[in-house]
C-alpha cells in the first residue's frame, strides 16, 4: 500500500461506515426511500419539464434532467441509493481533506462532525437530499477556491466545476457554493478572479435562472413565505441554542426526538463551543486567510438562517418578496446554515489535536477524553443511525402505479392529480410519510399537482398562474368542461388521501383500482398554458453544461 | 489520576448515552408540540 493511500485509508472507512450507519436500511435492500421532497421512480419518463420548458416553477430544474439520465443507466432506487452513499463519503472526505495535515483521531473528529450533525439529519428527514450533496461538495469547494486564490494548478477548472455541479443540486445551493467561493478569494483581493468567478456562477446557474425569469406567468411569492419557514426552537433553550448546535428546522414533525431535549441540545452546542475555541490554535497553525474566510462565510450564513426568525425581519422579507422576484429563494433560512461547519472544521481538528497533545505518561486515560469529544455529535443524535432511525426505510411502488402508467403512455392532454390540496401525499404503502406527489415524474406527459403549500395555520397559495386556473376550473359547475378548455385531457385519483368521489370531475373511467382511479374527460383544448422561449432555455443549458466541461477538460488536460 | 479521568469520562459518556439513547428510542419530547404541517400526512 502507497504512502498516500495508507494515510487515506483511515478517512476512507470511516467515512464509508458513517455513511452506511446513516442510510443503514436503504443501501442493504432494494426500494425507494420516499420522504418530503426526496422523490425517485422506477425509470422516470422525458419531460421538458425536467429543464424548465413547461412554464412550471423550476423548482428541481435541472437536477431532475441529470436523473433521467441517471436512470436511463441503472433503476431510479439504485441511483438513490448510490447518490446518497457517495454524497456522504465525498463529504466526509472532504471535510478531513480541509485539515489534511493534522492526524488520525482530529481527522475523525471532523469526518462525524461533518457528516453526523443535526442539519444533515434534518435535511434528510425534510427529503432535501440535493441540498445534502451541495453541502458534501462545500469543503470541495473551499479547497478548489484556495487553489484560486494561491494561483495553483486546477483552482479555475476545479471552481468551476464545482459550481456547476452545485448549480445543478439546487438554486440555494448555487448560492451558498458562489458564497462560499466568493468569500474564499475576496480575502486576498484579486478583482479579475473575482469577476470570473461571479461571470462563471452566474454561467452555470443560467439553466434555472433563465426559465425562471422568462417564465410569461412569472412566479407568484407569498409574503408569508419567510415567517412560515424560518428556523424554530427545537428545546426549551431556544432557536440559537438550535442554530448554534446546526439544528433547528422548520418543521418540527422531523425533528429527532432527542434534540427537543435541552440537555442534548446544550451538549451539541458543546461541540461547536469546542470546536470555535480550537479556532484560536488553528489560526496559528494553518493559513488564516482561509480560517478568516470561513468565519465571513459562517457570519453570513449564519444571519441568513437567524434573523427570519425576528419577527419583524421575517414579516419585512416576506413582503420584500412579494416585489423583489426571486428574494423567496432565502425562505427556509435553516438551508444556508451548512457553510457554518465549515468554520467548525479546522478548530475542531486543532482542538482534538491540542487535547491529544496533553496525553502523557501517567494522563493516558486523558485518551478516553479525546475519543468522547470526537463521538459527542454521535452519542448527542443517537436517532441518525440506521436511516434516521427507520425513517429512510426503503418502500416499492405498488404494481397498479405500473398499470396504470401504461394507460397514461398515449398523450391526450394534460393529467391532474387529485387531491387538489397541496403537493405532498400520505400513502398507506409509504407509512403515511408526507412525501411530495410521485405522480409527476412517474406518470408520462403533463402531469399537473397543486402546489400551494398546506401548513397547520395558513396556506401559502400557488405559484403558478396556470395551476390556479386548474384549482378553479376544479370548482366551476361543469369540471370536465372547465378542464377540457385548459387542455386537460384526465383525472388522476391517488384514493386514501381525502378525495370524495362526488369531487372528482365526470368522465369515462378507464382504471378504478385499490389505490388510484384514472378518469378520460374527453378530448381536450391545446394547452393554454404560458411557456418561456424554449431556444433561450436550451441555450442556457448548453451555456452551463460547456461551461462545466470545459473545466473538466482543463483538470483531465493538465492531469495528463 | 488515570482512573479520575476514566472515571468522569465513563460517567459522562454513560449519562450522555442514556438520555438521548431513551429519547431517541421512545420517542420522547420536552414539551415542544410536535406538530404536522402537511395536511394528510402527519409524519
Amino acid at each position: 500500500m502507497s504512502p498516500r493511500l495508507r494515510r487515506h485509508a483511515p478517512d476512507v472507512v470511516l467515512s464509508v461506515v458513517l455513511a452506511l450507519l446513516v442510510l443503514g436500511p436503504l443501501e442493504i435492500s432494494r426500494g425507494f426511500a420516499l420522504r418530503g421532497d426526496m422523490v425517485f421512480v422506477p425509470h422516470a419518463p422525458w419531460k421538458g419539464a425536467y429543464l424548465g420548458l413547461d412554464g412550471s416553477v423550476p423548482r428541481s430544474v435541472p437536477m431532475d434532467a441529470v436523473i433521467w439520465l441517471l436512470d436511463q443507466l441503472a433503476p431510479g432506487d439504485l441511483v438513490q441509493k448510490a447518490i446518497l452513499l457517495v454524497a456522504l463519503v465525498v463529504g466526509g472526505l472532504g471535510a478531513a481533506r480541509m485539515v489534511a495535515p493534522a492526524r488520525v483521531l482530529p481527522r475523525a473528529a471532523v469526518i462525524i462532525a461533518f457528516v453526523w450533525n443535526p442539519w444533515v439529519y434534518e435535511r434528510l428527514a425534510i427529503g432535501q437530499w440535493a441540498c445534502v450533496v451541495g453541502y458534501a461538495l462545500l469543503p470541495w469547494m473551499v479547497l478548489a477556491s484556495v487553489r484560486l486564490r494561491e494561483r495553483r494548478p486546477h483552482g479555475w477548472a476545479a471552481c468551476i466545476v464545482l459550481l456547476g455541479l452545485s448549480a445543478v443540486c439546487a438554486p440555494s445551493v448555487g448560492l451558498v457554493a458562489l458564497l462560499t467561493c466568493t468569500a474564499v478569494v475576496v480575502v486576498r483581493p484579486r478583482w479579475r478572479a473575482l469577476v470570473g468567478l461571479w461571470a462563471s456562477g452566474l454561467a452555470v446557474n443560467l439553466p434555472w435562472l433563465v426559465p425562471s425569469l422568462l417564465s410569461p406567468g412569472g412566479i407568484t411569492a407569498s409574503d408569508a413565505q419567510f415567517s412560515s419557514f424560518a428556523a424554530r426552537a427545537e428545546s426549551s433553550l431556544g432557536v440559537w441554542a438550535s442554530l448554534l448546535s446546526l439544528g433547528g428546522i422548520w418543521k418540527t414533525s422531523i425533528v429527532p426526538p432527542e434534540r427537543t431535549m435541552t440537555v442534548i441540545v446544550l451538549l451539541s452546542c458543546l461541540v461547536t463551543v469546542i470546536a470555535l475555541s480550537g479556532l484560536r490554535i488553528a489560526v496559528r497553525a494553518n493559513d488564516r486567510r482561509t480560517i478568516l474566510a470561513l468565519g465571513l462565510v459562517a457570519g453570513v450564513s449564519f444571519a441568513l438562517a437567524a434573523l427570519p426568525t425576528i419577527g419583524w425581519v421575517g414579516t419585512g422579507l416576506g413582503h420584500l418578496s412579494t416585489v423583489v422576484p426571486g428574494a423567496g429563494i432565502l425562505r427556509d433560512s435553516n438551508r444556508y446554515l451548512a457553510p457554518v461547519v465549515l468554520l467548525l472544521l479546522p478548530g475542531l481538528a486543532a482542538a482534538v489535536g491540542w487535547l491529544q497533545d496533553q496525553i502523557r505518561p501517567g494522563r493516558e486515560a486523558l485518551l478516553s477524553v479525546v475519543v468522547l469529544v470526537v463521538l459527542l455529535p454521535i452519542l448527542c443524535l443517537p436517532s441518525m443511525a440506521w436511516g434516521l432511525h427507520g425513517r429512510l426505510a426503503p418502500v416499492r411502488y405498488p404494481a397498479e402505479w405500473s398499470s396504470v402508467a401504461a394507460d397514461l403512455q398515449s398523450g391526450k392532454g394534460s393529467t391532474v392529480v387529485l387531491p387538489w390540496t397541496g403537493s405532498y401525499r400520505g400513502f398507506a404503502w409509504n407509512r403515511h410519510q408526507a412525501v411530495l406527489d410521485p405522480a409527476p415524474r412517474y406518470f408520462a406527459g403533463d402531469v399537473l399537482v397543486d402546489d400551494r403549500v398546506f401548513l397547520n395555520d395558513r396556506v401559502l397559495p400557488s405559484e403558478d398562474d396556470y395551476l390556479k386556473s386548474v384549482g378553479a376550473a376544479l370548482t366551476s359547475p361543469d369540471a370536465s368542461a372547465a378542464l377540457r378548455a385548459l387542455g386537460v385531457g384526465r383525472v388522476l385519483v391517488e384514493k386514501g388521501n381525502g378525495v370524495d368521489p362526488g369531487q372528482v370531475p365526470s368522465g369515462r373511467v378507464v382504471h378504478d383500482g385499490p389505490l388510484l382511479m384514472l378518469v378520460d374527460l374527453g378530448q381536450p383544448a391545446d394547452s393554454v398554458r404560458a411557456r418561456p422561449p424554449a431556444g433561450w432555455v436550451l441555450a442556457s443549458d448548453l451555456i452551463a453544461l460547456l461551461m462545466v466541461l470545459f473545466g473538466v477538460a482543463l483538470i483531465w488536460r493538465r492531469s495528463m | 489520576m488515570n482512573i479520575l479521568i476514566a472515571a468522569a469520562v465513563g460517567g459522562v459518556l454513560a449519562l450522555i448515552s442514556l438520555i438521548g439513547g431513551v429519547a431517541a428510542y421512545q420517542g420522547q419530547t420536552d414539551g415542544v408540540p410536535q406538530n404536522s404541517l402537511y395536511n394528510y400526512a402527519a409524519n
